[in-house]
Formats: C-alpha cells, sequence, structure tokens
C-alpha cells in the first residue's frame, strides 16, 4: 500500500466499510437465526455444545465457548443490558443465584413438569439439582456436577504407610511427612481469580463455615480463624507459587510428580490417569477430602428471559443434549448428573474414580448459596490468602474480612430487622 | 486547515464521545450490575476512593512497577540501540528477531511467561532444579512477584524502545561523533556528551509513550499473579477490572478510571512543563 | 583494521546471545506447541522428544482457526485502511496549525488513551448492540478505528511537522490547492512515516482482545479471541493455544520482513522531533 497515490484511499476506505456493512444487512434479513449458546469451556462442556447441535432436528446452535471468567463476565454484560441473546447460557451454583436474583433467567419449573417423562428427568441426581436453584425455584438444567476430591499419590502413601488423612491436622502430618526438595508434600491453588472453592472443607469441618443463618460472616471467631491458621502449616509443604496457580497449575503439578497430594476435581481425573498428559499415571488414588464437606459445584444450562425464541424449544433441546446416552458417553469427561450412569458399574469400572466420585458426592457441601457470593468470596478469600502468605496475622485478616464482608452485605440491603 | 481533521473527528465523536461520557457519568452514580440499583451519588465514589488504603497502596505498587520496568526497557533498548547502531553487518535479522516479543499477542505473550516463571515446572524453575538448586518463588513471593512482572513487561515492551531508538540513532548527522571521536574523546565521552543529548527528545517521547501505556498493565498482572500474593501486584488497572467485572460496582470502577486519566495527565503535563521549562520543545 | 575485526565480532556474539536469550519465551512456547502435555513441563526440561504436529493440525483444521485468521486480516486490514488516511489527513491539518491551537488539540486526544480500557468496553458493547452491529466487521472495525486514532494521529503529525513548510508553499505558489499540495507534494515524502504507523496500527488491530472479545461472535471472531478460549481450563488447551500463538505470528513477521526497509528509515525520520 505504500506509494501509490493517496487520493483514491479514502474512496478505498469507504468501499471497504460499504463491504463490510452487508453481512449486517443480510443477517438481519435471515429468517431463522440459530440459537445462541454461551458457556464455559472445558472438554465436557465442548461435548454438550457439540451435542446441541443435533439434538432437535430444524434447530441449529451457534455456540460460543469461553474460559469460566470470561464466559461469566460476557454473559453480566449481555443479560444487564437487556439483551434477548445468548438464548441458552451456561451457569454454576454460584451464578445462578446471582442471576436468578436479578432477575435474568427464565424459571423452569412448568417446563420440567410438563416433560418430566419424555426426557426421564427424574433420574438427575438431586444433589445436582441443588445448585440450580434459588428460593424453591429450578433456573437450570444440569449438565455435570463437579466435585473436589483428594488425590494422593497410592504408591508414596504406603511406601510410608500412612493412609488417606481423616482429618485436616492429618493432612498437614502427611504433607510434613512426604515433604522433599523436589517433591512438595502437597499442592494448593489459591490463584484470587475464582470462589476458594479449596478452602470450603477445612472452614466447614475444622472452622464453623462461612456465615450464620442471618448471612453474618463467621470468620473472625475462633473455630474459623483456627482452620485458616491450618491452612498456612499446611501451605509450607506446598508447592511454591501457589498463590499465582489455579486448577491448571495444579494438575500438572501431580501430572509431573511434582506433590504428593492434594485436593483436585473430579474433571482432571481423566487427565491424571492419562499417560499423554501424566507421569504418574495409574499411581494415583482419590478420595474423600478430610472430613468431607467440601466444594462441589453444578454446570448447568439456563434460559435467558429475554429470550424471543420459544422456551419450551430452549428447555427440549437442552433436555435432549442431556439424554442418558449422551451422559454416558461423556462419563470420562465430568461427572454425569444422571444416577443410572453414575452408579453404572460398567462406567464405574472402566473410570477408576467412578467409586470416589460417588462418596465425596454424597460427603460433599455447596458453597452458600448467596447470590453475592461472588463479591463476597473477592473480599474475603484476598484476606484469607494474605494470612496463608503470612502478609497479615491470621485473626487480623479475618476479622478484616469479616468487616469488610458485613459492610458489603449491609449495602446489598441484607441485616435489615 | 480544519477540514483536513473532519473525518478524523467525526469517527471519534461518532465512537468515542458516547462511551467516554458515559464512564465518566456513570462514575457520579452508585450503579451496580448485579441488582440494576442507579442512584446519583455525587462525588462519594470519588471520595471513597481516595479514602480507601487499597487505592493508595496499589496505586504505589503501579508506580514502582511502572518506574522499574520502564527505566529497565529504556536501558536495555538504548543499550541494543547503540550496539546495533555499531555493527555492520546481520543489523536487520538482529533487529528483527529482537522485536519478535513485541508482534505476539498478549494473551499469548502472558501464557508463554507463565511457562516461564511458574513455580517448580516453569523453564526458569525446572532448570535450576535438575542442577538441583532451589529457587526462590517467582510468583509468589511479594518481591519476586513485582521483579518478574517488572521483567516480563520489559520483554514485551523493550523491542518498541530498541527499534524507535535504533531508527533515531540513524537518522543523526554521524559528523558531530566524528569529530568528538578526532577531539580524543573516548566511548563513554561520546555516549554522555555527544550521543545522549542528541537523543534526548526522543528518549521523552518514548518515555511518555510507555508510562502512559504501563499505566494501563493489565494483561500480564491478569495472567501471571493476579494481583497475588495478596495484593503485592495488584495495579489500579487490575483494581479497576475487579471492581467492575467481579464486584459489578460500575460506578465505583468508572470513578476509578477517571481517577487514573486525571493521574496519567497530571504526569504527562508536568512531564512537559518540566520539559519546557528546561528549554526543550516537546510538541 | 584486526583490532576492528575481533570487536565486531565480540560485539555480533553479545548480540546473539542476547537476541537467544531474548527469544526463549517464545521459542519454548514453540517446543510446547510440538510436545504430548506430558512432555511439555517435565523437569528436566524436554530437548529431545518426537515433535507432534497433532496441536497445529487440529487448530487450524477442526477448530476453525483458519476462519478466525481471515477475520483478523479482514478486521486489521480494514482498521489500517481507515485509521491511516484519516489520522493522516488530522495529522496533516494539526502539524499546519499554529501550535497554540493543536498542542491542546494533541492532549485532548491522547486523554482517550489514558482511561483504562475496560471502562469503554460496557458502553461500546451497549452501543453496539444497540446498534445491531454486535458480531459484524463495522463495530469492531471503527471501535479500533476510534481507539487507534490518537496513537496514529501522533506519530504521523510527528513525521509531518519535519516536512517544511515552505514545500506546501512553494506548491500553492505553482497553482495547487491546499488538498493537491498535500496529496502530490507533502505525502510522498512521509512513506516511510506511512509503514511504520500502518505496522503499528495493524499490530494493535490484529493483536486486540477485549473489544474482539465484546464486540465479535462466531461469525467475526478473531484470532486472539480464538486462542484466549483455549486458555486453560484443560491441558490440552494449552498446546493447542500455543500452537495458535506461534500461528498467529506468522502474518506480521512476514509483514515486517517486507516493510523493514521502509520501517527503520521510517521511525528515523519521524519519532526524532516527537
Amino acid at each position: 500500500m505504500i506509494g501509490r497515490p493517496f487520493g483514491r484511499r479514502p474512496l478505498l476506505g469507504a468501499a471497504t466499510a460499504a463491504t463490510l456493512m452487508t453481512p449486517a444487512l443480510t443477517r438481519a434479513i435471515r429468517a431463522e437465526e440459530p440459537v445462541q449458546l454461551l458457556s464455559h469451556r472445558y472438554p465436557a462442556l465442548e461435548f454438550y455444545a457439540r451435542k446441541l447441535t443435533t439434538a432437535l432436528p430444524g434447530v441449529a446452535v451457534d455456540a460460543r465457548l469461553m474460559p469460566s471468567g470470561e464466559a461469566a463476565q460476557m454473559a453480566r454484560l449481555a443479560l444487564s443490558s437487556g439483551a434477548t441473546t445468548p438464548d441458552l447460557l451456561w451457569v454454576n451454583s454460584t451464578t445462578v443465584t446471582s442471576f436468578a436474583k436479578s432477575g435474568w433467567l427464565e424459571p423452569l419449573d412448568e417446563m420440567w413438569a410438563k416433560h418430566r417423562e419424555e426426557f426421564a428427568l427424574d433420574d438427575i441426581n438431586p444433589a445436582s439439582l441443588r445448585g440450580c436453584s434459588w428460593q424453591g425455584r429450578l433456573y437450570a438444567l444440569p449438565i455435570t456436577t463437579n466435585v473436589l476430591l483428594y488425590a494422593y499419590r497410592a504408591d508414596l502413601f504406603e511406601a510410608r504407610q500412612i493412609a488417606p488423612p481423616a482429618t485436616w491436622e492429618a493432612a498437614v502430618a502427611a504433607a510434613q511427612v512426604l515433604n522433599t526438595p523436589r517433591r512438595s508434600g502437597t499442592t494448593i491453588s489459591l490463584k484470587w481469580d475464582m470462589p476458594p472453592y479449596e478452602l470450603q472443607s477445612v472452614l466447614n469441618t475444622v472452622g464453623d463455615g462461612w456465615f450464620d443463618e442471618a448471612w453474618h460472616p463467621r470468620f473472625a471467631d475462633a473455630r474459623d480463624t483456627a482452620a485458616i491458621a491450618l491452612y498456612r502449616r499446611l501451605a509450607r509443604f506446598a508447592v511454591p507459587g501457589y498463590t499465582s496457580q489455579s486448577n491448571d497449575e495444579n494438575t500438572v503439578n501431580f501430572a509431573q510428580d511434582l506433590a504428593a497430594c492434594g485436593q483436585q476435581w473430579a474433571t482432571r481425573c481423566a487427565a491424571m490417569d492419562n499417560p499423554g498428559t501424566s507421569r504418574v499415571a495409574g499411581r494415583i488414588q482419590w478420595t474423600v477430602p478430610p472430613g468431607g464437606r467440601q466444594a462441589m459445584t453444578t454446570d448447568a444450562y439456563a434460559i435467558n428471559r429475554r429470550t424471543a425464541r420459544d422456551r419450551d424449544m430452549l428447555f427440549r433441546l437442552a433436555a435432549a443434549a442431556l439424554a442418558e446416552q449422551n451422559q454416558r458417553e461423556a462419563a470420562a469427561l465430568c461427572v454425569p448428573p444422571r444416577r443410572a450412569v453414575l452408579h453404572d458399574p460398567a462406567v464405574q469400572a472402566r473410570l477408576r474414580w467412578y467409586p470416589a466420585v460417588a462418596r465425596a458426592l454424597d460427603a460433599a457441601e455447596p458453597l452458600p448459596a448467596l447470590p453475592e457470593f461472588n463479591e463476597v468470596a473477592e473480599l474475603a478469600t484476598k484476606r484469607m490468602v494474605q494470612a496463608i502468605v503470612g502478609q497479615m496475622p491470621v485473626a487480623d485478616a479475618m476479622a478484616t474480612a469479616a468487616r469488610e464482608v458485613t459492610d458489603l452485605l449491609a449495602q446489598r440491603g441484607y441485616y435489615k430487622t | 486547515m480544519w477540514r483536513f481533521l473532519l473525518p478524523s473527528v467525526a469517527v471519534m465523536v461518532l465512537v468515542l464521545v458516547w462511551p467516554l461520557a458515559s464512564a465518566i457519568y456513570y462514575s457520579f452514580f452508585s450503579y451496580y450490575l448485579g441488582g440494576g440499583t442507579f442512584r446519583f451519588v455525587g462525588l462519594a465514589n470519588y471520595a471513597g476512593l481516595l479514602a480507601e488504603q487499597r487505592f493508595w497502596s496499589d496505586l504505589l505498587t503501579t508506580v514502582i512497577i511502572v518506574g522499574c520496568s520502564v527505566a529497565l526497557q529504556l536501558a536495555i533498548g538504548l543499550a541494543l540501540a547503540l550496539a546495533l547502531y555499531a555493527l555492520n553487518a546481520w543489523v536487520r535479522t538482529i533487529s528483527l528477531l529482537n522485536f519478535l516479543p513485541h508482534v505476539v499477542t498478549p494473551v499469548v505473550a502472558a501464557i508463554f511467561l507463565k511457562w516461564m516463571f511458574m513455580g517448580r515446572w516453569g523453564l526458569l524453575d525446572s532448570i535450576l532444579i535438575s542442577f538441583d538448586v532451589f529457587p526462590p518463588d517467582w510468583l509468589g513471593d511479594p518481591l519476586w512477584a513485582k521483579a518478574s512482572l517488572i521483567l516480563a513487561d520489559t520483554w514485551r515492551f523493550m523491542p518498541f524502545l530498541m527499534l524507535v531508538l535504533y531508527a533515531g540513532l540513524q537518522s543523526f548527522d554521524t559528523a558531530l561523533i566524528e569529530a568528538a571521536a578526532i577531539d580524543g574523546a573516548n566511548a563513554w565521552q561520546r555516549l554522555r556528551y555527544v550521543i545522549l543529548p542528541m537523543m534526548k527528545p526522543l528518549i521523552v517521547f518514548v518515555v511518555a509513550i510507555r508510562v502512559m501505556d504501563a499505566f494501563r498493565f493489565f494483561d500480564l498482572v491478569y495472567v501471571l499473579t493476579n494481583g497475588g500474593p495478596g495484593t503485592a501486584t495488584e495495579t489500579i488497572t487490575l483494581y479497576t477490572y475487579q471492581l467492575a467485572f467481579r464486584m459489578l460496582e460500575v460506578g465505583r470502577a468508572s470513578a476509578l478510571g477517571v481517577l487514573t486519566l486525571l493521574l496519567i495527565a497530571g504526569l504527562i503535563v508536568g512531564m512537559v512543563l518540566f520539559l519546557q521549562r528546561s528549554g526543550r520543545e516537546v510538541v | 583494521m584486526m583490532v576492528r575485526r575481533s570487536r565486531q565480532t565480540t560485539l555480533l556474539l553479545c548480540l546473539g546471545l542476547f537476541t537467544l536469550v531474548n527469544l526463549v519465551p517464545v521459542l519454548w512456547g514453540l517446543l510446547i506447541s510440538l510436545k504430548q502435555p506430558a512432555d511439555a513441563f517435565a523437569i528436566p526440561p524436554k530437548l529431545i522428544f518426537t515433535p507432534t504436529l497433532a496441536f497445529h493440525r487440529e487448530v487450524w483444521m477442526e477448530r476453525g482457526f483458519a476462519g478466525y485468521l481471515l477475520n483478523s486480516l479482514v478486521v486489521a486490514g480494514a482498521t489500517v485502511l481507515i485509521s491511516v488516511p484519516i489520522g493522516t489527513l488530522a495529522a496533516y491539518g494539526l502539524a499546519r496549525m499554529h501550535p497554540s491551537v493543536s498542542r491542546p488539540l494533541l492532549f485532548a486526544l491522547l486523554a482517550v488513551r489514558m482511561l483504562p480500557q475496560i471502562l469503554l468496553a460496557i458502553p461500546f458493547f451497549v452501543l453496539a448492540r444497540w446498534l445491531g452491529l454486535i458480531d459484524t466487521y463495522p463495530a469492531l472495525v471503527l471501535a479500533l478505528v476510534a481507539v487507534n486514532q490518537p496513537f496514529t494521529i501522533w506519530l504521523m503529525r510527528s513525521f509531518l511537522a519535519d516536512v517544511p513548510v515552505e514545500l506546501d508553499e512553494a506548491a500553492m505558489i505553482d497553482g495547487c490547492t491546499r488538498w493537491q499540495a498535500f496529496r502530490l507534494v507533502v505525502l510522498p515524502t512521509v512513506r516511510p512515516g506511512l509503514a511504520v504507523t500502518a505496522l503499528f496500527s495493524m499490530l494493535l488491530a490484529y493483536n486486540e482482545f477485549l473489544f474482539a472479545l465484546i464486540l465479535t461472535g462466531s461469525h467475526t471472531k478473531t484470532l486472539p479471541v480464538a486462542i484466549a478460549e483455549y486458555g486453560g481450563e484443560d491441558i490440552n488447551y494449552w498446546s493447542l493455544s500455543a500452537a495458535g500463538a506461534i500461528g498467529i505470528m506468522l502474518p506480521p513477521v512476514v509483514f515486517i520482513i517486507f516493510v523493514q526497509r521502509h520501517l527503520i528509515r521510517g521511525l528515523g525520520f519521524g519519532a526524532v522531533k516527537g
């Protein structure tokens, strides 16, 4: 483009602009738009997005999949500005309450009742449905219920004659014994870009949970403080860099033989047992995290309340994608919400982490069903991490967290008598 | 003359005025994206931020990271430019190869750098550990995390400075430098008394551009440390992002954005005034 | 003479070594895109392995990256074609105005560049949706042209300010209009400057992520957005994004090799008096 006379260029620019406009116009004229799906992306959700495209004859689906942070951000942007698309969107246990409270999602109870038999919806795990509801109404169809497991190197535990820990105190002891310069005692992942799923179990079993009945935070009390103090001791045996690590880095820590144990999501088990991605395939075992009551979350499809499409069709589309046959196919990628698949002996035999997953699901406890939980976590996790890395005394950090969260929730209209 | 400005101004007015104005407008409101609250609060957002300890500590962190990384990239960029200038062969290849880091898409550059710095299995650690050296926690130690970010930013933007400064050197009158050499000035003296003074306006230009952009330092922090450990590497822009997209407080986030704008504007105007006083035309 | 030559060799060696170190992150990314994930992060780092092109093939053939590359090229091309001409016009206007008029305007322009972009994202989205332009090229191109204007104008102005006013005046005495003087006399002298400005505008538009994420959809998605979709959540995705990252670099590199001669000269002319 260098060296041509310049006068043509504005013309050229205008022509380009005009050409570029045409797709917009033609698209507006086109009769039947595909259903727009906005979803988080990981292999299981990719699988279901693909199944959606063929779930109902004559219904095309245009899927946009991206990492969870961006997907939630895009959903908020679209829904808060009153957009009619996406028609279908991915939500999880935390965002579903937040979106439902804002009035952005279509309640599904009636459609559920109507299509119950056609899609065998009674088979869906009640634990999974819990993460799709808010104030007694159903807002989403569960795709997978992910749950935290305690993953450990069976070979190392056996050699040292250590049993999988039943308490968090025992977990610290195990991490200490197994800690070597090259292979850390445990892996933890506290990159502060998601809710602190990992702290759920220790806060629930050593501590006394997040909130009391009136949503007053309990962080500042003796038990929650003790829980974070314990995690601080555990962190001394963790793989370095844990404040910048989340699930991906955690998975590499296991896969490269850098950690002896730690919490890990059920969706990551397949990668751990695959020699193409893991150097310790076959040597990892899974069980319930010490004391249980660990985090679980449900990934689900919800319907945009302002969609221009037929809601019943959207419901049938999602329900058809979640058919038993599809869930069986996807069993290696995620934990199916259908009990027929979860408890199927053939699946349990093929995927050796399934018995542990079934037990873990019974023991797990979802994060508090507070629509503002993401915001609470944003404040509280930062303080807890500051305590764990030693930037702040634990008691101070927890008191600060309690104060900040109380202020936030008061602003959002809580605690009015 | 004004007619020449028309197309450009038209596009900017068309596209930017509304978004810019609405960002400023929002900053006077309590605007919560989650529940749709939208209430006029006057200057409360600004007052709230200025009273926050977090705002000031983020500002300090930003200033430290920006200051160190711009200084470092200027030093390396200048050294490289001078070296390229002194080199007789392979100049184009070497300058092109060193420019590559600047071509890498920012989202990916951050991931590439994460694969360098990550604890244990990052390239840096994995080499050292193979020799049984156990290095510090590059991204998890408050001090090292800052240093890593400075290095990361330097890697991304040093090529820009190198290229501009090298091109500047090319266009200078070589007679002056040769005259100095004949007068017996050694290499250091030639640099200090001839070359650097000649390059001063150019250096000011690139430093101003970099300071302006570095204040909005975002992608790298977001991917590498997300402000951690704790808030050790939290910059102003990261805080803006967290306010807007995590806390959903669009009003406060907008106020923070406007504050950032005012700060940088003040900085740049200050720089220009200082230079004008010392007798240099900048614009 | 001998001293000189050995000095040159030392310099070349040092520079070569520095270049190598400087390129390590890119080279390591390239290696990761060619390895199985189990080998990619092994300790000690594996330099000898059986390379696989599976991830490269997957992104370009199966995951539609070729189409996204086309989108990126269209968006970057259109942005440069609109942004550079109108920016050059404005820069010429500013360069020929009295400083007391142009100086405040130039600083006002910079303000656009100082606001954190994430704050522009929300209004941009609302505006584009209101106009029905989401997932069309014009939305993204217009946004990129607008945010690129300040940089384009500043850079071009510094080139145009170097062209003596006497040149325009002479042309106008010879009977040219102001427009003809600009087009026929001034513009040809700043061609290298145009190359530089085009390059940086192109890089900005081609690599832009945030606006592209918000304003595009499956018809117009650009490559950086597509790559970021594989930013994590599965270890294989990292290999895919590394493969995409290597691919996305090739077009700009080819472009730079093409314009390199202009580039160095152009930067030299222009930025000096910046």
